[in-house]
């Protein structure tokens, strides 16, 4: 018990209280850390475009990287349960990417979508689109980049869909599809309210991974000498005020808004599940 | 007989190869005192730093040199925040010598440069080396080898389109920049004449460089921008949007950005042969000197051609024009820290490696950077390439400089470079509420920093 407690004050804890200590003070790192009081959160809120502009930035990247996470991992898990003799060699192949690490799996893809040399346009040029997107080059288009870039590495969601799929009970299909409903209506109500506990906690854990989204808009905003902002997350203004301009208290203080607002979402998301997760072992109706 | 022989077999092997054992331990007997000093160069880099701490020992015998090597200067800065300090710390850039002034992270070196050991700087420096490391009348570091930015020009482009010289100023940049602009059938850019495109690449268009092309000013007073109230920031924006327009738009500054978008996300690496200069896709670029180091040869095997480029400074604005030959100059800087141990022995040594030629023209060549004193830049023994005689020729211009320092650091000159770039994609239609919107973000980070 001793090493974890240990642990978790020298890690964690002191840590923590010393950032919120900070966030109330002016401290450059250069001098010692002088209370201003609630000042630094005042001016996050009052005179700094730059944290509504990263605001916008994470909560779009929230949002549209869940969905998108949802809808491939559920899409690839429901044919790999479906095809259960070659599971294994599929699985490990959307699995992958997954183990590559973020850092290179983000340069390979700055070559990728590269708008004049890269694969995808060239492909794109060749069926004819005439004006193919310029990617991180396009402050329209660059999140979208991002986007094609995390869904590469949907391997983890996919496996634990694939894990629920695999737990579905059959009965209820078996009995609907006697019943002669259609293949994609046993889809749509009984397969996926059945894996709603799943969903709600890639949904969870989405947001807890789109609040910390950093090191992808971080690197391809350097290959791309992107300087439009429109890769610029939370993460990417608490790191440049923090480590670019030492404003150490400043960056704390954005630190525990990003904690709250994760508390906050993740509060209203948990008071929301009584109205469309089922746990199909507390006997709730479908 | 044998005795003696072997007697004095033991004795030689001892002082022959135990010596310079030995001599680690017998000099630090000798040594009064240390210094430390952490240098963020590693492996083949160190060589030059190793030679210089050598020769200083040899004429210092009462002081030794500890040197650390590979630890950046946010590592020194952490070690100065916690009582640790370093003697003497480098860190790459002017921007943020301010701010170490004005929080003393860095002390100030008035009382050594005005003291027994000191020397006037300018009598050892040029003053473009140095007017960036004075805040508020403390200089708290020297420079250590200085970068500087002129225009690169693609010589066989400049003979093929009828242009005998490079421009001087901004109205024969346009003007040349028309002519050597070359398009393809579908409209798209096949050769750019010049690229006034914030991204495009890393270093050589940005707020820094604009200032100094029209002569903006940064600063009213320490806490207040000059971003808004000095004219010559707006004249450089619409010029820039003028120039999109007329160059690449035909009139139409939309239509331009469009083309010089694509073309810009198609540049070759930066640190290759397929570089724009270097393939012939622009014709003129402002870069650094490090590029005259990064020049291909020939290498037929490989698509590589010979570049037949020159160098020039870079234009100034027409209003400007009495500055021509100036540049954005500014390097590698040092200072003792806060808290040091032994400040008047960094001061000893810091004094040498800055002034000392021959150790300052071996650390330019090693870090393909020009050395920042007088003596070493009219030195002979500082052989370079003849491409570099332009830039040699603008760090010794009294007009030179980097930026006004300011405590933000460089907070200031990302903002108008985030300001320029909205500008350059049309995305800010009234470009003074832009203005005036970034001078207020300036004024407020400096309120926050004092």
């Amino acid at each position: 018990m001793l090493p974890w407690i240990l642990g978790f004050l020298l890690l964690d804890a002191i840590p923590m209280i010393v950032s919120f200590y900070d966030s109330f003070t002016k401290f450059n790192i250069l001098n010692p850390p002088k209370w201003v009081g609630f000042k630094n959160y005042i001016e996050i809120f009052t005179s700094d475009p730059l944290f509504w502009l990263a605001l916008r930035n994470t909560l779009w990247w929230i949002l549209f990287s869940i969905l998108a996470r949802l809808l491939l991992a559920i899409t690839t898990a429901a044919i790999l349960a479906k095809n259960r003799g070659n599971m294994k060699i599929f699985r490990t192949f959307f699995f992958l990417p997954a183990m590559i690490p973020t850092v290179a799996a983000t340069i390979i893809f700055a070559f990728i979508l590269n708008p004049v040399y890269g694969p995808i346009n060239s492909f794109l040029h060749f069926i004819g689109v005439k004006n193919p997107p310029l990617w991180f080059y396009d402050p329209h288009w660059s999140k979208w980049g991002l986007l094609i870039l995390s869904t590469w590495g949907i391997g983890d969601s996919m496996i634990i869909f694939l894990a629920g799929f695999l737990d579905l009970p059959d009965q209820l299909e078996q009995v609907a599809e006697l019943d002669g409903v259609s293949a994609w209506k046993r889809f749509i109500h009984i397969k996926i309210p059945l894996l709603t506990p799943v969903i709600f906690f890639t949904i969870i854990t989405g947001v807890f991974q789109g609040f910390q989204y950093f090191t992808q808009g971080f690197v391809i905003s350097s290959e791309s000498t992107d300087s439009s902002n429109s890769m610029y997350f939370l993460n990417t203004h608490i790191y440049i005020m923090g480590f670019k301009y030492f404003y150490m208290g400043y960056a704390s203080a954005l630190g525990w808004i990003l904690m709250c607002l994760t508390l906050v979402i993740t509060i209203l998301l948990f008071k929301t599940q009584n109205k469309w997760v089922y746990y199909h072992n507390q006997g709730k109706k479908l | 007989m044998k005795n003696f022989l072997k007697t004095m077999s033991i004795i030689s092997l001892i002082f022959g190869v135990g010596a310079p054992v030995f001599s680690n331990w017998i000099q630090p007997a000798f040594a009064t005192s240390s210094v430390t000093v952490w240098f963020p160069w590693s492996q083949g880099d160190t060589t030059p730093f190793k030679a210089a701490i050598a020769r200083f020992e040899a004429k210092n015998p009462d002081l030794r040199i500890i040197a650390k090597y590979g630890i950046t200067f946010d590592k020194s800065l952490a070690a100065i925040n916690a009582g640790k300090a370093p003697d003497i710390s480098f860190d790459f850039g002017v921007d943020n010598v301010a701010r170490y002034c004005a929080s003393n992270t860095w002390i100030n070196l008035n009382p050594y440069l005005g003291g027994k050991s000191g020397f006037k700087i300018n009598d050892v420096f040029p003053r473009s080396t140095t007017v960036d490391l004075t805040y508020k009348s403390d200089t708290c570091a020297l420079p250590l080898t200085t970068d500087a930015f002129a225009l690169f020009y693609n010589q066989a482009l400049f003979n093929k389109a009828g242009i005998s010289a490079a421009p001087k100023n901004t109205d024969q940049l346009l003007e040349d920049s028309i002519k050597l602009t070359k398009f393809n059938a579908d409209g798209s850019i096949k050769t750019a004449g010049f690229v006034p495109w914030m991204g495009y690449y890393c270093c050589g268009w940005g707020a820094s460089t604009v200032a100094k092309i029209w002569n903006a000013k940064w600063y009213e007073s320490p806490e207040q921008t000059a971003l808004s109230s000095d004219p010559n920031w707006q004249t450089a924006f619409s010029w820039i949007q003028n120039f999109i327009a007329r160059v690449y738009g035909n009139g139409n500054f939309m239509k331009g950005e469009t083309k010089l978008l694509k073309f810009v996300a198609g540049a070759g690496d930066e640190w290759g042969c397929s570089q724009d200069l270097q393939s012939g896709r622009t014709a003129m670029t402002i870069d650094g000197e490090w590029r005259v180091g990064y020049i291909c040869q020939s290498d037929p095997k490989h698509n590589v051609a010979a570049l037949n480029y020159d160098v020039a400074p870079f234009p100034t604005s027409t209003s400007n024009s009495v500055a021509y030959g100036s540049g954005l100059v500014g390097g590698i800087v040092t200072g003792i820290s806060k808290g040091a141990p032994n400040p008047s022995g960094a001061w000893r040594f810091l004094k040498y490696l800055t002034t000392d030629t021959q150790s300052l023209i071996e650390i330019a060549n090693q870090l393909h950077t020009i050395p920042s004193t007088t003596a070493a830049l009219k030195s002979k023994q500082f052989k370079f390439d003849p491409h570099l005689r332009t830039f040699v020729q603008i760090v010794q211009n009294p007009g030179s400089g980097y930026k006004a320092p300011s405590v933000i650091g460089r907070q200031d000159e990302d903002l108008i470079n985030q300001l320029m770039t909205k500008l350059q994609m049309g995305q800010s239609p009234n470009v003074k509420k832009a203005v005036e919107d970034t001078s207020s973000q300036i004024n407020s980070a400096i309120k926050m920093s004092n």
